[in-house]
Parts: structure tokens; C-alpha cells; sequence
């Protein structure tokens, strides 16, 4: 049981880094937003579910299909727009941007009553066809393997397909991108969206295994921890970020293992993120190639 | 970026990752602290708030089933409880993974005791879907009537009850327009609507009303909204830490108004948040019951744990009792056990005679009135 | 009428908190550019230091505040040398990430130390003499805290403008390569503004608490007023930033005391929104964080 549960964490966000990995490692945008996409695709699974579901408990595949479609699609609207106003500024402005653009979506959710409000999505159906159920235990973690696969193999093939070099190259040196013909603002713009569409979908699989989201759950914490994930990794590849993920999630986990006592351990799992991020930037400050859209090399 | 030191590093952090999930799995599996003896008696499952903001609460709740626990032991029915708390912290993402836990791993047959009427709300739909019955004792959302479920029951009056009752407190005491402070959760949402439905119906004003987030600090600003509108009385809606620190900033910002509220004003975190000035404060709290076997219990709890019974402790003890109760007579099915918690009558519990209406909840229950004086509460007696 | 008055000086009150911390922060970030996350938790740790000082050791609030400079001079003295020095000057990313790195550590630590509910100065405080301002309650704690936030502003207005460390602050602000060519120490510099700045976070930590309580949570939401503060007061001006700050505690508490709570958040949040996009120079012609980029 407990394993499963953790699996299923350790590979949402192994999915959660790659998304961020493409945005940030790859097309140097560091966006501290992608907790918010991640609450964007809950909400709009969640959303979906329940429309399919009228009165019943559970639903089928279909509708979870349809529900990832929307998890995908409504952080990636939110992406593409809020992207052509955000991506013009650089620097840390960007960082606080994405920032201050999260934290007000979730003020703004948590205000008004609209989508459950402060008080959050309740009953969220439960998915399952045939044997196999989403909400905890192993169908769910097999689902979340199986869609972590998936989304690796893109983001593989992305990073190493032309497009990946193009985001590589308006990272480094976005004179001689420009130079060479290359539209910096849109190849970021892509980086940007592709990140936020699979945060999305990492949404839609924690919706039903929950049955409950709140606005809480996708807050400023939430997103240091997505950037802990994507730093740890010492080399800018994929399977090095997703392993460091799933890596941090499980250390995480391990600490509420510890016989502690259960008070210390929100905090102590903010403790090891922090020390984490600490120790990385202390061993290796030299390791985030990450162009002059933030810093210099 | 890739050449021959980056592929060993590569290689690195891949061992060394996979080390990481190696050893966290080892202990997963292991958990040499953990183990439990696999037990033959049927379990039940509680779901407090032993370490977060609500842990006063949760801390009571257990109180009064440790003394159930006893009295299970010692009764003539052969079936014993075994009970397994886990801790909400009042975050619901762990109350989700409790109850997935309680219900799969644990295997409980029913559920008691839950914290908070967010905790309960999340968890009840799963209960439902899971044919787990649920005895609660604290959380009084009105939603909880209906979002409650089949499966759902409670001892505790919903909040309806609670609105019309401070209502009709206050139009008795004079007021003649009011303003509403409510913590943004279940619970306060709740009670807002209850009282924001009973007063339009009882031709009550409700000149303002504001909400107050876990966490906030400072209420100054909204303090001077209140003083400058027409309201003469506050209905103080928020949970304890919040509302004891408003109650000190609205003394010490000389705020003319008078202020009525309901659970949250009892807690000893009030009492601490609003030091001197707690006096005058009025709140309702719904009737703990009265009789012999209510003053043997008291007794029992002030020798037992050295301070004085509240209604959560009671209702804890009684909601163990009953599924105890209702477990002799007709065994451990989920199923039975529902169906006998529906059709329940003339179960004597330690608060008064117990039994649920169609959506789970008790009908029609008495509260009683109490005043802070010298830093105390006691009780009122009606007029 | 009364009400606005009553806004009016309770917003300057929160302004005057949220001008404090900007000082501290606008001073680093001036020089080094990089957003200073920990700022907001070198004042979270100062002030529960102070409290554990006034709670346990019985001190009166000026010496918590003296002690509270000197714990958060101590403590960033500590994790520059050990950290925050070991990144590269080109190195803003990894430093940003320190930076996060160390804000998160130290939210813990406290978290873990003291509890995550709230704890009190002030009722271990004997209680603050209390009087009427135009018919607006007011005590003298938030009196010394406005007072402290302008002899705070003065006082680094002097050191920036006028001392010699000063116009090695600018001179390194302005174009790090050419000031190390022109004999100041740019490692010094920087270790200077974070001292200075920590200091200040210090020393006004424990009065700031007074007034508004502690939690563990309390770092991170004044670290983001005081950094929207700085943007709008112009990176490396004190006084920008203090008005600014005192700007943004005013609006704050009218749109929260005429609409209520929910609008005076997300009212936060907007200002935010626009003064990074609209205004990064601020109001006064400070340094423009971008320009770097040129170079």
C-alpha cells in the first residue's frame, strides 16, 4: 500500500520534472508557475469527472480520457496567454512573475466560490474500468507509469529532435539564435506551453486518485518543490532530472517513516527540500547552464 | 552539452538515485518500527487532528475514547474494539490517504471520530463509495447533512441547528443589525449560511460580513470597517487562534459592539490569543445532556485526564459506544451496521438518548448559553 | 471621515513594517541582483530569536531588538562565507536557487523549533501605552515602529549616499568589472550590503512582531512585499523603498477595510503583477535590473 502510493508520487512527479525540465533545462525559462499549471489540470480534470458523472460514484475510461484531454488543454490556454505577456520580461522579474501570476490565480480561486472556492472540489468521481481503479492503490500507479513513459519518450525525442537544439541555442546565445533565424520569444513561448501542458496532465492523474482537491494543494511550497526536482539533477538530461525527482519525492516520503513523531514531519520535508537545494548550489555552482535569459553561463 | 565527464556523471546520479529508492523501498517494506500484530478484533478507524491548528479539538475527541476504550474492555459483549488513529494535521490530503489506509489496509468496519467538517467532507464520499459506515462526533457542517451520504452519521447537531439558535440569541439580547466574521472553511461557511438564512427569515440585518484565512494576524483594518458601519453586534464565526487574536485587537482598538460566536470561542487557544480581553463575549455551544450517567462520566474524566468534560469528549465516547453497541447486537458487517445505525432507537447514550434522522444527523437539539467573566466562561441560564 | 483616518494611520503602521523589511532587502538586491528570498527569513528568525529572548530570558524589547540585529548579522554572515560567496559572480541562477534553498531550510527550522502555530510577543510585553490620534486608537509600539523605519531609511541613506562603503556599493551596482578595476572589492561589497541589510531585518524584527504575531509562514508573505516595495521604490534607494513599503501598507488597509479581506489580497497580488511589468524602474530612477544584460 505504501508502496504503491509512493510509486505513484515518485512517477507524478518524474512526470512534473520533465515538464519543467523541457521549460526551464531546456528552453531556459524557470517558471515557478508549473505548480499552478499542475492545480490548473486538477481542476480541470476534476471539473470533467464530474460532469460525466451525474450522480454516480465512478466513471469510466472514456470519460478519463476526455478528463486528461481537458487537464492538458486548460493550463496549456492559460500557458500560451499568460506566456505572450510574461515572456517578454527576464530575469528574476520573470521568476517573480510566474511567482506573483500563481499565487494570484490561487487568491482568486480561494476568494470566490467559483470551482468550490477556498473549500476545494469534493466527491470527485472515481475512475476505473474493468479490474483497475485510480483512486490509490496499484491500478493507479500503474496508469501513472504507463502516461510517465509516454511523456518521457516525447520529451526524449523533443530534446533530441531539431527543435530541441533550437531551444538549446536561444538558451546559450539568443543573438546568434536570432542571427540564424530563429524567433527566441516563440521557441521560449513553446518551452513554456509544452511544460505547462504536461503539468496539466500530471493534474489530471492525482484528481481521482484523491476524490478531493483544494487550492492549497498547488501553492508557493508546491513549486519550490518542482524546482528542487529539476535542480537536483546535476546533468541537463531527462532521465537524470526524472530519476532526481522521483529521488527527492521518495526521500521525502521516507521522511514520515522516521519515527519522529508526525509534527515534524511537514516541516521536516521542507528541511531536506531546503538542505537539498542548499547542497546542490554549494557542490556544483557552476551546474545550471542556463543562458542570459536568466544569468550568464 | 554532453561529453565524457557528463556521461559519468550521468551514471552517478542514476546509481546513486536508484540507491536513494533501493533503501526508501527496504524501509517501506520493513518498517521495524511498525509492525502490528495482525488482530482478530474487528477495527475502527478515527481520522483527528492530534498536531495541527485544530489539535484541542482532536485531543478531546481522543480523550473521551480512551475512556470508551475501557469501558469496551470491560463490558459483557465479547467483541472488543480495536481503534487505529491516524492524523489529519487538517490537511486533507492526509485525511484522504488516511481513510484509503483505514479502509484498505486496515480493513475497519466502520469509522468514528473525525475532526473538522473539511475532514469529514473530504472523506465521507469515499466511505460512501467504500460502504464504510462513519459515527462522527465533531463536525457540524450543515453540507454534511447532504453531502453527508448513506453511510454517514453523526452525533453532533449540524450547524443549522447553531444559526437559528444564535439568531434568536440575538434578537433577544436587542440587536438590531449585525455583522458576520467567519474563518473561511467548512465550518464557518456553514454557520454563516445557517445564520445569514435564519436572520433575512427572522428580518435580522446583516450590515457586513468578512472572512478570515488560517493564518491571518492582523485584523485592524477590518475592525475599523466594523466600527464605522451601523452593526451593534458581531457573530464571531472564526476559528480559535483567529478569533482570539481579533477579540484582542477589537479590545484594544476599543470596539463598542457586542460579539456572539459558537465552538471556536471555548478552546483554550482562544483563551491564550485574547488574554485580557475576553470579557463580555457571549457563545452558544450545543447542549452536552444532563443525568446520572453524564455526572459519572464527568467524574470519571476530571479523575482520569485532571480537566473537566466538554461536549467533544462526550460525544467521542458515546459515537465508540455505539458502533461497540451496535457491533454486540448485530455483528461486524459494514453493511448490518449501517442498517442498524439507521433504524436506531432508544440507544441511551452518556449525552441523552440518541437516534439519527434519514440523512444521518440528530434532530432537534437543545444548546446552552455561556458568558467569559474574569477570564472564565461559565454558564448562562436562560431567561 | 473617521474611518479613512483610521485606515490611514493603521495602513501606515503596516507600511512602516513592510518599509523596514524592503530596507533591508532593496540594500542587496541593489548590488547583487539577484532576488533575496532569504531576506524574509532572516527576519522570521530574528523575530522568534527576539521572542525567545523576551519570553525566556526576560528582556525588555529593545534589547531583543539589539540582540536581533546582532543574530541576524551572525546568521548571514554565516551563509554568505559558507554559500552564498561559493557561487560565481555569473552564476545568478544557481545563487537565486540558493537563495530559495535557504529560505526554505531556515522556514523549517523555525517550524520545527517553535511550532506551526502562532506564537505572541506581545503578551509577554508589559502593554504599550495606548492613546488617541484624531479619535483613532493608537500605541506607542507602532509609534517606535514608524519611528524606527525612518531613522532606518536616514541612516542607510547616509551610508549609501554619503560614506566611502557607500560609493563602493554604487560603484559595484553599477558595473561590477569596472569598480574591481577601480580598487573596490566587489566580495566585500556584496558581503557588506548583506550584513547591512540583515542587520536592519534584525533589529526591527522583534517590534515588527510585537505588533503582528508569529508564525513560520510569516517570512515568505513580508519577503514578497518587500521585494514588490523595492521594485517600486528603485533597487538600492532607501527611500523609495520606504515609501513604497509605507505605499503599499496604506493601500493594503483601505481596500481592506472599505471592500474586506478578499480584495485587499488579491489587490496585493495585482500591484505585483503590474509593478513588474510596468514599472522596473520604479517610481525613482533606480538601477534597472534588466540593463545588466547589455554587458
Amino acid at each position: 500500500m505504501v508502496i504503491a502510493n509512493t510509486a505513484f508520487f515518485a512517477g507524478l512527479y518524474a512526470m512534473l520534472a520533465l515538464g519543467l525540465h523541457v521549460s526551464w533545462r531546456e528552453a531556459g525559462v524557470i517558471s515557478l508557475a508549473h505548480a499552478a499549471f499542475f492545480g490548473a489540470g486538477a481542476y480541470a480534470a476534476s471539473a470533467t469527472l464530474m460532469s460525466f458523472a451525474a450522480d454516480q460514484h465512478t466513471v469510466g475510461f472514456l470519460p478519463f480520457v476526455v478528463s486528461l484531454l481537458a487537464a492538458m488543454f486548460v493550463p496549456g490556454i492559460v500557458a500560451a496567454l499568460s506566456g505572450l505577456l510574461l515572456l517578454r520580461v527576464r530575469g528574476d522579474y520573470f521568476v517573480m512573475l510566474t511567482l506573483g501570476m500563481a499565487e494570484m490565480a490561487r487568491n482568486l480561486l480561494a476568494s470566490t466560490e467559483f470551482l468550490g472556492g477556498n473549500l476545494g472540489l469534493r466527491g470527485i468521481p472515481a475512475v476505473a474500468w474493468g479490474d483497475l481503479s485510480l483512486s490509490a492503490g496499484g491500478g493507479a500507479t500503474a496508469v501513472c507509469l504507463v502516461l510517465l513513459t509516454f511523456v518521457y519518450l516525447i520529451t526524449q525525442r523533443l530534446v533530441s529532435s531539431r527543435v530541441g537544439l533550437a531551444f538549446r541555442l536561444v538558451r546559450d546565445d539568443e543573438l546568434l539564435a536570432t542571427i540564424t533565424g530563429h524567433d527566441a520569444f516563440l521557441m521560449r513561448w513553446r518551452g513554456f506551453l509544452f511544460g505547462a501542458m504536461v503539468a496539466g496532465l500530471a493534474g489530471g492523474l492525482v484528481a481521482p486518485y484523491y476524490g478531493y482537491i483544494d487550492p492549497n494543494f498547488f501553492g508557493i511550497n508546491e513549486a519550490i518543490f518542482l524546482l528542487a526536482c529539476v535542480a537536483l539533477a546535476p546533468v541537463s538530461h531527462p532521465l537524470v532530472t526524472a530519476l532526481a525527482a522521483a529521488s527527492l519525492l521518495v526521500l521525502t516520503f521516507a521522511v514520515a517513516w522516521l519515527p519522529l513523531g508526525p509534527e515534524v514531519v511537514g516541516a521536516g520535508r521542507q528541511l531536506v527540500i531546503g538542505l537539498a537545494l542548499i547542497l546542490v548550489t554549494a557542490l556544483k555552482p557552476g551546474g545550471f547552464a542556463v543562458g542570459p535569459f536568466l544569468g550568464r553561463t | 552539452m554532453t561529453d565524457r565527464s557528463s556521461i559519468t556523471n550521468k551514471v552517478l546520479a542514476s546509481a546513486a538515485a536508484i540507491l536513494i529508492l533501493a533503501l526508501a523501498v527496504i524501509l517501506s517494506i520493513y518498517q521495524p518500527w511498525n509492525q502490528r500484530e495482525s488482530s482478530q478484533q474487528p477495527r475502527v478507524g478515527a481520522i483527528l487532528d492530534l498536531t495541527g491548528p485544530a489539535a484541542s479539538f482532536g485531543a478531546m475527541q481522543q480523550q473521551g475514547m480512551q475512556l470508551a476504550l475501557e469501558d469496551i474492555r470491560d463490558s459483557d459483549c465479547a467483541e472488543d474494539l480495536e481503534l487505529i488513529v491516524e492524523d489529519s494535521r487538517l490537511d486533507a490530503r492526509l485525511a484522504l490517504s488516511a481513510v484509503s489506509k483505514l479502509i484498505e489496509s486496515d480493513s475497519v468496519i466502520a469509522l468514528t471520530s473525525i475532526t473538522g467538517s473539511s475532514m469529514a467532507l473530504a472523506v465521507a464520499p469515499i466511505a460512501n463509495r467504500e460502504r464504510v459506515p462513519i459515527v462522527d462526533s465533531l463536525s457540524s457542517s450543515p453540507a454534511l447533512t447532504t453531502d453527508g451520504g448513506e453511510y454517514y452519521f453523526r452525533i453532533q447537531p449540524a450547524d443549522s441547528y447553531a444559526g437559528t439558535y444564535l439568531v434568536d440569541w440575538a434578537i433577544e439580547l436587542g440587536t438590531r443589525s449585525s455583522a458576520i466574521i467567519y474563518s473561511d472553511s467548512d465550518w464557518g461557511q456553514g454557520l454563516r449560511d445557517a445564520i445569514r438564512a435564519m436572520a433575512s427569515e427572522r428580518g435580522l440585518a446583516i450590515e457586513l460580513e468578512d472572512r478570515v484565512r488560517p493564518g491571518d494576524v492582523d485584523f485592524r483594518a477590518m475592525i475599523a470597517r466594523l466600527r464605522s458601519s451601523p452593526a451593534d453586534t458581531v457573530f464571531l464565526l472564526a476559528h480559535p487562534q483567529e478569533a482570539g487574536l481579533f477579540l484582542r485587537q477589537a479590545g484594544e482598538s476599543r470596539l463598542p459592539m457586542r460579539i456572539l460566536g459558537s465552538d471556536s470561542l471555548s478552546t483554550q487557544e482562544v483563551k491564550t490569543a485574547a488574554g485580557d480581553f475576553l470579557d463580555g463575549v457571549l457563545f452558544a455551544l450545543s447542549s452536552e445532556g444532563s443525568g446520572e450517567m453524564l455526572e459519572n462520566f464527568r467524574a470519571r474524566f476530571r479523575e482520569r485526564f485532571g480537566a473537566d468534560a466538554n461536549a467533544n469528549s462526550i460525544r467521542a465516547y458515546d459515537a465508540l459506544m455505539l458502533i461497540h453497541r451496535v457491533v454486540c447486537d448485530t455483528g461486524s458487517n459494514r453493511e448490518a451496521i449501517r442498517a442498524a445505525l439507521d433504524s436506531l432507537e432508544g440507544y441511551e447514550g452518556v449525552s441523552g438518548p440518541l437516534s439519527f434522522d434519514s440523512n444521518g444527523d440528530v434532530a432537534d437539539p437543545a444548546y446552552d448559553r455561556f458568558v467569559y467573566v474574569g477570564g472564565a466562561y461559565r454558564r448562562l441560564s436562560e431567561q | 471621515m473617521t474611518l479613512y483616518l483610521e485606515l490611514l494611520l493603521i495602513g501606515l503602521s503596516l507600511g512602516s513594517l513592510y518599509a523596514v523589511v524592503a530596507l533591508g532587502y532593496s540594500m542587496v538586491y541593489g548590488v547583487v541582483r539577484v532576488i533575496n528570498f532569504s531576506h524574509g527569513e532572516v527576519y522570521a528568525a530574528s523575530a522568534y530569536f527576539g521572542y525567545w529572548l523576551i519570553t525566556d530570558l526576560d528582556l525588555p524589547l529593545i534589547g531583543a531588538m539589539v540582540l536581533g540585529a546582532v543574530f541576524a548579522t551572525l546568521l548571514i554572515f554565516c551563509v554568505e562565507r559558507l554559500l552564498f560567496r561559493r557561487i560565481g559572480p555569473g552564476q545568478r541562477l544557481a545563487l537565486l536557487i540558493a537563495h530559495i534553498g535557504v529560505s526554505v531550510a531556515l522556514r523549517a527550522v523555525l517550524s520545527l523549533a517553535f511550532g506551526e502555530q502562532f506564537v505572541s510577543i506581545r503578551s509577554s510585553l508589559s502593554p504599550p501605552v495606548r492613546f488617541e490620534l484624531f479619535g483613532v486608537p493608537l500605541d506607542s509600539l507602532q509609534v517606535s515602529l514608524a519611528a524606527t523605519a525612518v531613522l532606518m531609511c536616514v541612516a542607510l541613506w547616509v551610508v549609501v549616499h554619503r560614506s566611502s562603503f557607500g560609493r563602493a556599493l554604487r560603484a559595484v551596482a553599477e558595473d561590477r568589472e569596472a569598480a574591481e578595476s577601480r580598487g573596490f572589492s566587489p566580495s566585500t561589497t556584496i558581503a557588506g550590503a548583506y550584513l547591512i541589510g540583515a542587520a536592519c531585518a534584525g533589529f526591527a524584527a522583534p517590534l515588527g512582531a510585537a505588533l503582528t504575531e508569529l508564525t513560520p509562514q510569516m517570512g515568505l508573505s513580508l519577503g514578497l512585499k518587500a521585494f514588490v516595495a523595492s521594485v517600486l521604490g528603485g533597487i538600492g534607494k532607501p527611500v523609495g523603498a520606504m515609501i513604497a513599503g509605507i505605499s503599499i501598507g496604506i493601500v493594503e488597509s483601505l481596500v481592506g477595510g472599505l471592500w474586506g479581506s478578499a480584495y485587499r489580497e488579491s489587490i496585493f497580488f495585482a500591484v505585483l503583477l503590474i509593478a513588474l511589468l510596468a514599472f522596473p524602474r520604479g517610481f525613482t530612477s533606480g538601477l534597472d535590473p534588466r540593463a545588466e544584460y547589455a554587458k
